[in-house]
């Protein structure tokens, strides 16, 4: 009985350090980055759920970059597309935030390398709570 | 004069035929309400030739400014523009999408080029003077600013991100926002393309 049980917690716990995309709390969902050439730009979206306590996230980190940050594109008064480096996203507890194109989206810069359709990278976005939270990113053609 | 046998029946069936006739698309995009010629762009292309938009008379063409080191709006709207191109199949030999540099310091011939192609080789990618791809902005209302940034290779620009639609003839047809749904463009495209055989 004793065994079956250490059996089946060791099998949870593998399951869930595994699954990569709920980590303290932050839940992950549909992640995609769209491909691009080695040393060009490129942005990575995702869902984000926080199910754990309120939070706030405050940056992200990708080594295939340079540089990663997160933004808001938005359109301004005079209806041009401008992006908003965001420091902070508040992340209260139970917040669903969709990073999607022309939204929220993580901006990878000067990549290191050409990013194809099929391959995956990782992402790691920084949290005030629940710290460091990484995820694999499919490169996807949307 | 002559004697209509069911005067009401007759009546009503022209009534029923008036109003069945063709009706005026209805572009998903803005459309202009008096189309004119589209403005012509003084530019050169990635060969380093001079643009002439009167050389894609018979074909759609698509304009759009934007610029290479732009991560979200500019790859979302290309890509957007090259899934539609697919959809249209034999028809795209007849659509071509001109991206205009709002960021000619960056964006050299070479590296247009190279960026345009990851989406489709038949994109035709536009650059010139500061005071040239003023003047082409300015004809179609497309306004961009270079945002400051400390470092100084890494600045972005902001920029009206609309599609441009020229039609076979020539005419400025409709513009569509950043983040038209791509079967409304490609529904428009269709349109456009009807009387093309």
């Amino acid at each position: 009985m004793m065994r079956r049980l250490v059996t089946l917690a060791a099998a949870a716990a593998i399951l869930l350090c595994g699954c990569g995309l709920f980590e303290q709390g932050i839940e992950i969902d549909d992640p995609w980055v769209r491909p691009a050439l080695a040393g060009s730009n490129t942005a990575a979206y995702f869902r984000l759920v926080n199910r754990g306590a309120d939070d706030r996230l405050l940056g992200a980190v990708a080594l295939v970059a340079s540089e990663a940050a997160i933004h808001r594109t938005f359109m301004d008064a005079q209806g041009m597309m401008q992006m908003a480096e965001q420091e902070v996203v508040e992340a209260p507890a139970g917040a669903e935030l969709v990073f999607e194109p022309g939204g929220l989206h993580v901006m990878l810069l000067n990549l290191s390398r050409d990013l194809l359709v099929n391959e995956r990278i990782s992402i790691t976005l920084v949290f005030e709570k629940a710290g460091e939270v990484s995820f694999d990113v499919p490169v996807e053609s949307r | 004069m002559v004697k209509v046998r069911f005067p009401l029946l007759a009546v009503l069936v022209i009534v029923n035929l008036y109003g069945c006739r063709a009706q005026p698309y209805v572009w998903h995009g803005s459309p202009y309400a008096d189309p004119a010629p589209a403005p012509g762009l003084s530019l050169s292309d990635t060969a380093g030739e001079p643009f002439e938009l009167s050389s894609l008379r018979g074909s759609l063409v698509l304009i759009y400014f934007g610029y290479t080191y732009c991560p979200d709006v500019c790859p979302a709207t290309l890509g957007d523009v090259a899934r539609a191109m697919e959809q249209l199949g034999a028809q795209a030999q007849h659509a071509r999408l001109v991206f205009v540099t709002v960021d000619p310091d960056r964006d050299s011939p070479p590296v247009l080029r190279r960026y345009l192609d990851a989406f489709d080789g038949s994109f035709i990618g536009l650059t010139g003077t500061a005071g040239d791809l003023e003047a082409a902005r300015r004809a179609y209302g497309v306004l961009a600013e270079q945002e400051p940034h400390q470092d100084g290779e890494a600045y972005l620009v902001s920029h009206t991100a609309r599609l441009f639609l020229i039609d076979p003839d020539g005419l400025l047809k409709a513009s569509y926002p950043f983040g038209t749904p791509r079967d409304e463009l490609l529904a428009d495209m269709r349109h456009a393309l009807e009387d093309v055989p």
